[in-house]
């Protein structure tokens, strides 16, 4: 049931309704009498004109897209068969179009419309229907989207590499990457090897500890064979030092198994005096455990040496060395102790 | 109250059959016709062998009185 203008206008213009039936007929008598000779257009509404006696209008532009927002943006699509000239199938993305002003409001025809938006009509061309001159009726009805028709022989043959082409990829990957996972290995494996033996090669230098010298012993470090003694009151952790950000995976297996016992040792400095050896120790005290000051006698001479770790093997103190050379002295050096 | 100008009572009445027929309601003008929105739903159209799917949409209708 439509609604009558005057009282939504009465209401708008906040005035009575009867005040407002006289000004909308005395606008719309103007109005009538225009539309016989030259048409009235009212902006953002639509253009009056009288033809034959008949009163007629056409919506704005504006006014149409309003109302027919919730559909805008949807356009006419082609659903011809294409010709066996043509590309395989490609959408288009349509946008739209203004409509023209001066169109019909009773019919809003299809073709004027489909004809306005010829020019962005999204193309749907099949493949499939490309490559057979005659389009068997039943499939060209029943398939008004672009859904596609039975495939020819030659479609058929022309789709049957692309299952092992979607394989193909996949069997390349999975090659590359057990390559890359060999390579890997092989690499992580050489890397062990090599540190290793430069290790052992500079078993004899200047950083090890089985440099045994009984030359008179420095006061920052001494690589020297003493007796070694009873450990100094400081607790015997013998578990293996905590392990900095830093530490290899490898080495810290090798040392957490080999550290709670073992008569080697890396000794991080030397002092003549306990006291001074136990605040050297307090500074690995947090960072690593089995921190102990071990007193020797060298040449007569009693020092104090600061030890972390214990390790059952030669090989495990290196390792450990090299694992946490960062926090550690450069002149660290490996010892066994009595 | 002061009576409105003609240029205001235009765009009263402009906009308010705006607002209608976007939200879909009819509205009668008396001495003019009727304003509607009806609802096209969409079609497959064919012409000179070409098919084509017409969107669904709403068009202005004017009933003359």
């Amino acid at each position: 049931m439509p609604e009558s203008i005057t009282p939504l206008l009465a209401d708008r213009l906040d005035i009575s309704e009867d005040r407002a039936e006289v000004l909308l007929n005395d606008m719309l008598q103007e109005l009538r009498n225009r539309t016989r000779t030259e048409g009235v257009q009212l902006s953002e509404l639509g253009t009056f004109r009288e033809e034959n006696g008949t009163l007629t209008f056409v919506p704005s532009s504006s006014l149409r897209r309003r109302v027919n927002r919730q559909f805008e943006g949807l356009s006419t699509e082609d659903l011809s068969a294409p010709s066996e000239k043509e590309s395989p199938p490609s959408l288009r993305a349509s946008s739209p179009e203004e409509e023209p002003e001066e169109h019909s409001s009773d019919e809003a025809s299809p073709e004027s419309v489909g004809n306005e938006e010829a020019e962005d009509i999204p193309t749907i061309t099949l493949t499939e229907e490309a490559e057979e001159s005659p389009s068997p009726p039943d499939e060209t009805e029943s398939t008004p989207t672009d859904t596609p028709s039975p495939k020819p022989e030659d479609d058929s043959e022309a789709e049957e590499p692309s299952p092992a082409e979607t394989e193909f990829p996949a069997t390349v990957l999975s090659i590359v990457g057990s390559i890359a996972l060999v390579l890997l290995l092989a690499g992580g494996g050489w890397f062990l090897f090599t540190q290793t033996s430069l290790f052992s090669s500079g078993s004899g230098g200047p950083r090890s500890g089985t440099a045994e010298t009984e030359a008179s012993p420095a006061p920052s470090s001494t690589k020297t064979k003493p007796t070694d003694t009873v450990p100094a009151e400081r607790p015997t952790n013998n578990q293996s030092p905590d392990r900095p950000a830093g530490a290899k995976p490898g080495n810290q297996k090798a040392a957490a198994s080999s550290a709670a016992q073992g008569p080697w040792t890396l000794v991080v400095a030397s002092r003549t005096s306990q006291a001074a050896a136990e605040q050297t120790a307090n500074r690995y005290e947090g960072a690593f455990a089995a921190v102990q000051v071990v007193p020797g006698t060298v040449d007569g001479h009693t020092w104090y040496r600061v030890t972390l770790g214990r390790y059952a093997s030669k090989a495990d103190a290196r390792r450990a060395l090299q694992a946490h050379a960062s926090e550690l002295p450069t002149d660290a050096w490996i010892h066994r102790l009595q | 109250m002061s009576s409105p100008s003609d240029e205001e009572v235009i765009d009263a009445f402009t906009d308010v059959l705006r607002e209608k027929m976007e939200q879909g309601d009819a509205v009668e003008v008396p001495s003019l016709g009727t304003f509607s929105v009806e609802h096209r739903p969409s079609k497959v159209e064919q012409d000179d062998g070409n098919r084509r799917l017409i969107p669904p949409r709403n068009v202005v209708v004017f009933d003359p009185e």
